[in-house]
């Protein structure tokens, strides 16, 4: 229940585009005791779901630069393995240190963007 | 023709570091690409919101499986988690119209700067 009700909060930020991730790793780590690769897994797979559905009404509404997106992506894929991989790599307790130091940036960044 | 080389060549940038970030945090490409996008590319909101998680999409499919190979990834957690966030997405995009959402931005960083505290003492 305690898993349903951190994906649901995380969901209702999602959901308002104020943010899903940066809420659900901190919850799933803090309250349920997943480690720190353990609930980035799941934000991963939690986000496949959610895309599927707004590409499909983002496609309707042609809404993507396919130029853009492309290129990015033939760009991103082999970084995004690199990154997963130097993930698996780093010690758990590292690892939610340097994410816990992403969480404060981006704490000061929603105070201070207009 | 100049200017498209250089979109290509931002497109790539924005690509290597969401990919980056995505793959090591298992989170946030879409906050690197999308302020990315409409600051350098000159990509309106909605289109540059749209296209980052086109791109993101992609991104986390890489991450996946780097994950599942090496055992990271808790599907029953999984499937207790996604339903309620997807109940929860539902109900945010519902919420979004009669919330402010300055305030609540506001009480979102407040909870993020906790929860960062928390992460790094714990």
């Amino acid at each position: 229940m305690t898993l349903f009700i951190i994906g649901f909060i995380a969901g209702i930020l999602g959901g308002m585009g104020i943010g899903g991730g940066t809420v659900l790793i901190p919850g799933l780590v803090l309250i349920s005791g997943l480690s720190q690769h353990q609930a980035q897994g799941i934000n991963l797979l939690f986000f496949i779901p959610v895309a599927v559905v707004s590409l499909i009404i983002h496609i309707k509404n042609k809404l993507i630069e396919y130029k853009l997106m492309i290129f990015a992506v033939l760009a991103g894929v082999p970084t995004a393995f690199g990154g997963a991989y130097l993930a698996s790599l780093t010690d758990e307790n590292i690892l939610r240190k340097i994410f816990g130091g992403f969480l404060i940036l981006a704490g000061i960044y929603e105070w201070f963007k207009k | 023709m100049n200017k498209t080389k250089h979109k290509k060549i931002k497109a790539v940038i924005i690509g290597l570091l969401s990919g980056l970030f995505n793959g090591f945090f298992g989170s946030g490409g879409g906050s690197l690409a999308v302020p990315l996008m409409t600051c350098f590319t000159d990509t309106e909101d909605k289109k540059a919101h749209a296209t980052a998680i086109s791109i993101i999409f992609f991104l986390t499919g890489a991450s996946i499986y780097v994950y599942y190979k090496k055992d990271f990834l808790d599907f029953n957690a999984a499937w207790k988690v996604i339903p309620g966030g997807v109940a929860g997405g539902l109900t945010g995009a519902f919420l979004l119209k009669k919330c402010p959402v300055k305030i609540l931005r506001k009480i979102f960083g407040t909870l993020l700067l906790y929860a960062g505290y928390r992460m790094i003492v714990s």
